[in-house]
């Protein structure tokens, strides 16, 4: 069987995707990156050979923050950025949606889409309040899994007042509520209430939000998020069946007009691959500089301004 | 008899007249040193002395002044209020020279000459050039006709200035060059854009991209032109000729988008920044707000800056 395959590093999770040429999805994976892109990569790859190891792959298409770093374990034929790779994925299932709200980990996305086309987007800016990693932090801090914390956040009767503007802010802000008495489910919606405010303030403001309103990314599995912000904006929040990884889904649906693959072969995932940096003493910049190394020395290296250090298509 | 050394940190106003700053302190006979280009070291010495809370190019001046410092006789950190009726400079700017002084343990004397054209009017000059006089021990009608020949930015020259600078900043400093290709205008205060560290080198990402990235300074006709469109004058001399190039852009046809690179905690900045989104663009161009902060990475721009030119490119269609 041919078909074609979607790589999203994120932040947090990393998502591999195999699609068919009319891009429906044959297999999909989703993994904490804890940190360490190669290894959440080359796991998802044994899986995928142990799955569907019989297929042959005819295009790679790399996204997410980490997609230069996956073009080099994988061999990518397209590295795409994260709004286009959003708004593909979303265009190709739901061919009449008009806005995306998508939430990761470390960031998110607003885009409005109108005949197919993008016409406006934007990203949180500086912080990450109002994303997937605040909310893990603060599940933890209530010792709820982040799987619960949406159910919880529905349980409330009088959700409370939490300020979103930063994380710092909202975490003292939910201490002192919980001090004063407040039940856990209250300040649950309060926090669901503060992420979205956030959301809107940074990214919203001005645009026209309107239906279909697809949401994904990681914090859609959260009906709490959703639920707060259908409540703020008075319209229905759809989530699609594949929210998670819809990123991947739109490297891989771009990754079908590949002719000749560059895809390393499936040995990817038993590579043995190690990451190394240094800062380059040689002008006052002291860009960091990245090398990937294998058994036999350094297979790729970037980071680097000026390209002195970059190798293997830096 | 030794040259005085006039050390000019490269930052902030700079970008906009330190050619006019350089040849007015050679006349008045003194060497002037500038720093050089900024570095990851420098802005690194600028965020170590100070304030987490100030914007990012004043931070990065207050490494320029780190490098210069033990350099120079005298530090030039002239506190600019005001460069017209009726307009100011942003706070952080006005008190520069004061902001400096708390930063660093030793300096070398800063001069620091009053530049307010909305207090002093004609007189703005000779509470300019007095101070100036004093420190250079020169005559106060000396330094005045060094400043009518090279800084009198008040005049109805402003054209010809604003072709000076352009010719300083050099190379990123490119004066309208459509080309066939993607065009897209960038507008922002002078000293983020041709910053080529702190505008994670947005002309060259943006060339590499395949687009071909735009920048001028506007004249006084586009700024009226520009103020006419909105409901009141900008009230930031600076943020006047953000608006204005952003009007003269979002009218042109051969522009494709435009983009506005600003700090992220810059007040006028923000400001403006809606204006421009609100007012500005009837025409829904497309159009991106950029703003910098101390991430090392160039990652967020670059994301950015290419899903821009696949939204323009309509890659989706």
């Amino acid at each position: 069987m041919k078909a074609f395959l979607g790589i999203d590093v994120g932040s947090v999770t990393t998502k591999v995707v195999l699609i068919d040429d009319a891009g429906t999805v044959l297999w999909h994976s989703y993994g904490k990156t804890q940190g360490q892109p190669i290894r959440a990569l080359q796991s998802a790859f044994a899986a995928l050979r142990r799955d569907m190891g019989d297929t042959e792959i005819q295009g790679v298409g790399t996204t997410g923050s980490g997609r230069k770093l996956a073009d080099y374990v994988v061999g990518a034929d397209v590295v795409k950025n994260e709004i286009t790779a959003h708004a593909l994925s979303a265009i190709h299932l739901i061919p009449n949606v008009r806005t995306i709200v998508e939430i990761g980990g470390q960031d998110s996305k607003l885009i409005l889409i109108r005949n197919r086309v993008v016409t406006d987007f934007s990203m949180n800016t500086v912080c990450a309040a109002g994303t997937g990693s605040f909310l893990e932090h603060q599940a933890v801090r209530l010792g709820i899994s982040i799987e619960e914390l949406g159910n919880h956040a529905l349980a409330a009767s009088s959700p409370a007042r939490v300020a979103g503007r930063c994380t710092v802010f909202a975490e003292s802000d939910m201490i002192h509520k919980q001090q004063m008495g407040h039940n856990l489910e209250d300040i649950v919606a309060g926090l669901c209430d503060a992420l979205v405010r956030n959301y809107l303030n940074n990214l919203a403001r001005g645009k026209d939000i309107s239906a279909p309103v697809i949401f994904q990314g990681g914090v859609a599995a959260n009906p709490g998020i959703k639920a707060a912000f259908e409540r703020e904006l008075g319209q229905e929040f759809i989530v699609p069946v594949y929210y998670p990884i819809m990123g991947a889904i739109g490297a891989a649906l771009i990754a079908r007009t590949t002719k000749k693959t560059r895809f390393r072969g499936w040995q990817v995932a038993e590579q043995q691959l190690s990451t190394s940096s240094f800062y380059c003493p040689d002008c006052p910049n002291s860009c960091g500089v990245i090398e990937i190394n294998n058994r036999n020395g350094v297979i790729a290296r970037w980071g680097d301004s000026c390209g002195k250090w970059g190798i293997l298509g830096g | 008899m030794k040259h005085l050394r006039i050390g000019i940190p490269r930052g902030l106003l700079f970008y906009s007249y330190a050619e006019s700053w350089k040849r007015f302190f050679q006349d008045l006979g003194c060497e002037t040193i500038s720093s050089p280009e900024t570095t990851a070291d420098i802005l690194k010495e600028g965020i170590r002395h100070t304030v987490s809370d100030l914007c990012l190019p004043v931070k990065s001046f207050l490494g320029h002044v780190a490098v210069l410092k033990d350099h120079v006789d005298l530090l030039f950190i002239p506190r600019h209020v005001s460069m017209e009726q009726e307009s100011y400079l942003c706070p952080k700017m006005i008190g520069l020279p004061d902001m400096t002084r708390a930063c660093f343990a030793s300096l070398p004397r800063v001069l620091d000459p009053l530049f307010h054209v909305k207090q002093f009017g004609d007189k703005a000059i000779d509470e300019f050039t007095r101070p100036v006089a004093e420190s250079l021990s020169l005559t106060p009608s000396r330094v005045a006709d060094a400043y009518r020949e090279h800084m009198d930015h008040t005049t109805e020259v402003p054209a010809e200035q604003h072709r000076r600078s352009e010719r300083l900043l050099a190379e990123e400093a490119v004066v309208p060059r459509f080309s066939g290709k993607m065009n897209i205008g960038i507008i922002g205060r002078p000293y983020l854009l041709f910053d080529r560290y702190l505008s994670k080198n947005l002309f060259h990402f943006t060339r590499k991209l395949g687009a071909n990235p735009l920048s001028f300074r506007p004249d006084e006709t586009e700024i009226r032109e520009a103020m006419a469109v909105i409901p009141k004058w900008v009230y930031w001399d600076m943020g006047k000729e953000v608006v204005a190039a952003a009007h003269v852009f979002f009218k042109d046809d051969r522009i494709d988008g435009v983009i506005n690179l600003c700090s992220a905690t810059c007040g006028p900045d923000s400001f403006t920044g809606d204006l421009i989104r609100k007012r500005l663009n009837q025409r829904n161009k497309p159009y991106m707000s950029l703003s910098l902060d101390e991430h090392t990475s160039d990652v967020g721009v670059q994301t950015r800056l290419e899903a821009f030119i696949d939204m323009i490119a309509k890659v989706t269609a």
